[in-house]
């Protein structure tokens, strides 16, 4: 029996690794997702963005200083500027780095913001310039004035001082004192200007030549500067704070997105948790269970492992045990160590090619122990696969058969012993038979002989006496030695071709006399469709029939007894074999129920007194039904205490189609004697005197001239001498017995190319396998002792007619 | 091995990548943060100017080794393509920080639109270049290296031929750690250019509390550079520097000189604003004793003359000589000390 573990799949390793992989990656994502925003660059962020605030409040302030002429120079506005620049600087590329968080587009703000910035800073620049060139002209304006107040103090005149004074004081409060000029005053104030300029232009005040050009360029600046300086101070005057509103949104959705993953994360964690444990859980239970089971395996199994070469990795203890070694005597050892010698090479080459092509072997192995005594054990050895599918251990698994083994060989001596005994049995009938049948056969033989001479009334009845004794005696003999027979299981049916209707008429016939005496009516009724050519066993058959019709006969007072054969319809389909039903009724007394279970054990009868009335072993009917256990029959009993008997079976048989004939009410047996051309000649081979001269006496007295030996040897060197038409072989004799003779007979005859003569066995012993050696000694026929004269007659004459025909 | 232990193999590389890339992105970041904090940090002002001109003050926050480097490079040569010209060719620091041309000359000879900057007080302006294309120092490095007709270079080649060199590694490696990056080695010449203050000038001394600090001529143009309203513009401790203004508010400056080149345009070209066109940057006159020829054409040679042209232009005004000349005693007291240096390699 060869079986397979299942070799592992590798495709199931990778799915795992890939699985893990894939769960690496979600605990990665969801860990990076989860982090919060780094602190430190919050903190830059924060500090960036406050910087920006600060710087661009701190612009406002100084732009507005600056207008005010309460700022001395630009650096510091320009510091603020580069302070704020730079912030800008390190805020964008942080700013870029952040993880994106989908509700927020921030990429808008940065574009808006950048573009603010740029234009703030152009806005700057332009005050910045506007604002020093109407610095300059105020300057120089305010320089004029004085050197004209210089000039005309150097003049000392009083003339039109005061006017001119006014003028001035006009100019300067118009030109150079910071007002906020409206629009619209704007052009009145140019108006007045132009006035109290040309007003001067009436006196010889050289400092004023380019007074004009300047007081426009004061206007027209004056007129623009405050614009443009709510202009800068307004454009992205929001600047940083915008930033700082984005950076709170952001960061707070930045919280949430982490929240959520950071939940997920945890309820990630608590799968895998979970899973983990039940996995531990389930590894653990099987671990407990798998311990167990080797627990028990261990109490009963001698469990051993090996490493692909052989060598021992793990014994339990009950290796150890029946071993005899130790663990470490064990332990990296060959398992050849405790191989025994009763296995050969080829056995064990066997067990390696079916283990290492990954098939469970099975086998008993006898095996040694250490210091030299055997074991047996019934092995069962298991390859084992590792993960990649190459061969990683043999495991094996044995059971002690020591005791069984012991047992086997006893039973084994057992059975040769009670064959023998049983031989002894069957040999011991056969001797039996035979020496009982031999005085038998003088006694029956006599007998036939004197009844053929004259008699006396008296002598004949006496004789009549003697044979039916005899014969009776001759029955019983023969029912127990077929008896001993079937309980040996030495039984067997001969079955050939016979003429059921002559076989019918024959019973009728022995019985006819004993039913006449008794006043009964003997009848035979055959169903018409009956095929009476048949192949059985037809000796056995009459002797059935003989005996349920014999007992009916005997045991029936009054009335009459029927054989009754009829064909039962179940066999019509079938064409080969025919089944009858044969029934044997009887008006006899019949039988109660209580008695008709034992009917059939042998040595009952129904009424052991009845042993005394009809006489009989009991053996009959425990024979009948025996022989029709054998023939697929069983007899069974129809009857009631003072209704008669029917004794019945069912037997089918096959059909003998050489023959056609049908049944014929009038048919007799034919005589197959033919008559013979000249007196033949019979050499008897008999040891026992009274048996020879039976034999002789039937012989003689059929016409056949008779010469005897007395064994085997005789008989060989007499047909050396002469030849004969026919032996009749004696089979056990001394010094020679009938089967010897007969093969070396044939021996000779075969060397000198004689004509074969037929030898006859006679023989007490019926057995089938008696008559086979008889054949395969090269006998032509077989005859019984003891024989009646027609017997004889016939056998004599078949034998030799056949003969003749093959020769 | 078996397959177990390949499979465990393997998976414990997987694990062991996936550590790795965490850490060196974790670095990554620090290392980020770690570069900025290199950088120099400006602060809010905290007081306001007590006078339109401050003394100057020495730059701080610079490290020396960063200064050190870029004063290496300042003067490499081979910043240019052909190795022939450095910082230092066109801002010579012996010449008042720049080449006293009117206009440079770069590689091959070409010779270029615009009269070179001092770069001596160049950390006081608020922006770099004539137009102010360049917010700082580090912008401004990268414009003449990448220009054709300046350097005609690039900074992969110039990291390209500093790699070169074992020398140079291992003055890099005393300032920054490797590898060299352009942004590095451009802050290092930016250190270098902010540490070029030119200190206690004779005016800052006078302003500092020293009455013979400067001579009386010096005082009085002092007074007519504020009164006539010079000062407007040439204010700041860089006396100059600090706003964008046009050249011509009162007179056009152009329409006398004619032949208007692209560099004329002045801030315009970056902005493309109407009013800004022919506006410059305020140049700082601290080092104006120096740095002849002026204005941004490098038209006027004579410092007396480009008083008396800034005084038409802009203020519509004729100087008397003595006005003149008083205001430029006033320009060379501002002129400060230039700076030793360290002799490198």
């Amino acid at each position: 029996m060869h079986s397979k573990i299942q070799k592992p799949n590798w495709l199931n390793q990778y799915k795992h690794f890939i699985f893990i992989l894939v769960l690496l990656g979600l605990i990665a994502f969801f860990f990076q997702s989860s982090r919060n925003i780094d602190i430190q660059k919050n903190e830059r962020i924060s500090q960036h963005i406050n910087a920006l605030i600060l710087g661009n409040s701190k612009l406002t302030e100084l732009l507005l200083k600056s207008r005010y002429q309460l700022l001395n120079n630009y650096d510091p506005i320009n510091q603020t500027l580069i302070y704020i620049e730079f912030h800008y600087e390190q805020l964008w590329p942080i700013f870029d780095q952040l993880p994106p968080v989908h509700s927020i587009n921030y990429n808008q703000i940065i574009t808006e913001e950048q573009r603010l910035l740029e234009k703030k800073t152009l806005l700057l620049e332009r005050f910045l310039s506007h604002n020093a060139v109407l610095k300059n002209s105020r300057y120089y304006a305010e320089e004029l004035i004085s050197q004209t107040y210089t000039h005309i103090n150097q003049l000392q005149t009083t003339d039109n001082l005061l006017q001119i004074h006014k003028h001035l004081r006009k100019l300067e409060q118009l030109l150079i004192s910071p007002t906020k000029i409206q629009q619209q005053t704007a052009n009145a104030n140019a108006v007045e200007i132009q006035r109290h300029i040309q007003a001067l232009n009436n006196y010889p005040l050289p400092p004023l030549k380019s007074l004009e050009k300047h007081a426009q360029l004061i206007i027209d600046v004056t007129a623009e500067i405050d614009e443009q300086l709510n202009q800068v101070i307004h454009t992205g005057n929001r600047f940083g704070v915008n930033l700082r509103d984005f950076y709170s949104s952001y960061i707070a959705e930045r919280e949430k997105s982490a929240n959520i993953y950071s939940w997920l994360l945890m309820i990630l964690s608590i799968i895998l948790l979970i899973y983990a444990i039940y996995s531990f859980q389930t590894i653990r239970k099987m671990i407990f269970s798998l311990k167990n089971q080797q627990f028990a395996l261990d109490q009963h199994a001698i469990v051993s492992i090996t490493d692909p070469e052989g060598n021992i990795t793990y014994v339990n203890d009950l290796f150890l045990k029946i071993s005899g070694y130790s663990q470490q005597e064990l332990l990296g050892q060959n398992h050849r160590l405790v191989k025994s010698d009763q296995h050969s090479r080829a056995f064990f080459a066997n067990l390696w090619q079916t283990v290492k092509q990954g098939q469970v072997w099975h086998g008993e192995v006898k095996n040694k122990r250490k210091g030299g005594g055997y074991y047996w054990v019934n092995a069962t050895i298991v390859p084992m696969y590792d993960a990649t599918g190459k061969i990683s251990q043999f495991i094996s698994i044995r059971t002690d058969i020591t005791g069984q083994k012991n047992l086997e060989a006893s039973l084994k001596k057992a059975k040769i012993a009670a064959d023998a005994a049983s031989q002894a049995k069957s040999d011991f009938i056969a001797t039996m038979s035979h020496e009982i049948r031999t005085p038998m056969n003088g006694i029956m033989g006599m007998t036939e002989l004197l009844l053929d001479t004259d008699l006396s009334t008296d002598q004949r009845e006496h004789l009549e006496a003697v044979r039916y004794s005899a014969d009776a005696l001759m029955t019983i003999l023969n029912d127990i030695l077929d008896f001993s027979k079937m309980e040996a299981g030495r039984f067997e049916l001969q079955p050939h071709p016979f003429n059921l209707q002559q076989l019918c008429q024959g019973i009728l016939t022995t019985l006819t006399a004993q039913a006449q005496r008794k006043g009964l009516q003997l009848t035979l009724s055959l169903d018409q469709r009956l095929n009476i050519h048949l192949i059985g066993d037809d000796a056995r058959l009459r002797q059935i029939l003989l005996n349920l019709l014999g007992n009916a006969v005997k045991f029936t007072e009054q009335g009459h007894c029927e054989l009754k054969i009829t064909l039962t319809s179940s066999t019509a389909s079938d064409q080969t074999k025919q089944t009858m039903l044969f029934e044997v009724m009887d008006t006899g007394p019949g039988i109660q129920a209580s008695d008709q279970q034992n009917l059939f054990t042998e040595f009952s009868q129904a009424d052991s007194s009845s042993t005394r009335t009809h006489g009989g072993t009991g053996l009959g009917l425990a024979i009948c039904r025996r022989l029709l256990n054998l023939m697929q029959s069983d007899v069974a009993l129809d009857s009631e205490s003072g209704q008669g008997s029917r004794f019945y079976f069912t037997l089918t048989l096959p059909i003998n189609r050489e023959s056609n004939e049908t049944i014929d009410t009038h048919i007799k047996s034919t005589d197959n004697e033919t008559a013979l051309s000249r007196p033949q000649q019979i050499l008897l081979v008999e040891d026992n005197e009274v048996n020879r001269k039976i034999a002789m006496a039937v012989l003689k007295k059929n016409g056949y001239e008779v010469q005897h030996a007395h064994n085997g040897q005789e008989a060989l060197d007499t047909l050396k001498q002469q030849s004969f038409d026919a032996v009749l072989m004696d089979m056990q004799m001394p010094v020679m017995d009938g089967l010897e003779a007969t093969r070396l007979w044939r021996e000779f005859e075969n060397r000198y190319q004689l004509t074969p003569t037929p030898i006859i066995a006679m023989t007490a012993n019926a057995m089938l396998e008696d008559k086979q050696r008889c054949f395969e000694a090269g006998m032509n026929g077989f005859i019984s002792k003891p024989f009646k004269a027609d017997t004889l007659r016939k056998t004599l004459s078949e034998t030799m007619l056949s003969n003749e025909s093959n020769a | 091995m078996t397959q177990t232990n390949k499979s465990s193999l393997l998976l414990a590389t997987i694990l062991i990548l996936l550590a790795a890339s965490f850490v060196w992105y974790w670095w990554q970041q620090q290392a980020q943060i770690s570069q900025s904090q290199i950088l120099y940090s400006p602060q809010l002002p905290t007081e306001d100017p007590i006078a339109p001109i401050t003394p100057l003050q020495p730059a701080t926050n610079l490290d020396p080794k960063v200064v050190s480097l870029g004063q290496q490079l300042f003067f490499d040569n081979r910043l240019s393509q052909d190795n022939s010209i450095s910082c230092a060719t066109c801002h010579n620091l012996q010449t008042g920080g720049d080449d006293n041309m009117p206009k440079s000359v770069g590689i091959h000879g070409q010779v270029g639109p615009i009269n070179a900057p001092t770069v001596f007080n160049s950390a006081y302006n608020i922006r770099q270049f004539w137009d102010g294309r360049a917010q700082t120092l580090e912008e401004q490095a990268e414009g003449p290296i990448h220009n054709p007709i300046e350097m005609g270079s690039n900074w992969q080649e110039v990291i390209y031929k500093l790699k070169l060199d074992p020398q140079f590694i291992q003055q890099y490696k005393t300032a920054f750690s490797l590898p060299i990056t352009a942004e590095n080695l451009a802050f290092a010449i930016a250190s270098f250019e902010r540490s070029l203050v030119l200190l206690d000038s004779p005016f800052d001394q006078w302003l500092k509390g020293d009455a013979d600090a400067i001579s009386d001529a010096a005082k009085r143009g002092y007074e007519k550079f504020t009164n006539y309203g010079c000062i407007a513009c040439h204010q700041g401790a860089a006396v100059g520097g600090g706003l964008f203004e046009k050249i011509g508010t009162l007179n056009d400056y152009f329409a006398d000189r004619d032949n208007i080149t692209q560099a004329d345009l002045g801030r315009f070209n970056l902005t493309g604003e109407e009013d800004q066109r022919h506006e410059f940057k305020v140049p700082s006159l601290r080092a104006v004793s120096m740095t002849a020829p002026y204005f941004h054409d490098g038209s006027v040679w004579q410092l007396s003359d480009a008083i008396t042209k800034m005084a038409w232009y802009q203020l519509g005004i004729e100087l008397t000589p003595e006005d003149i000349h008083d205001i430029e005693a006033f320009l060379i007291s501002l002129a400060g000390k230039v700076p030793a240096l360290e002799p490198t390699q």
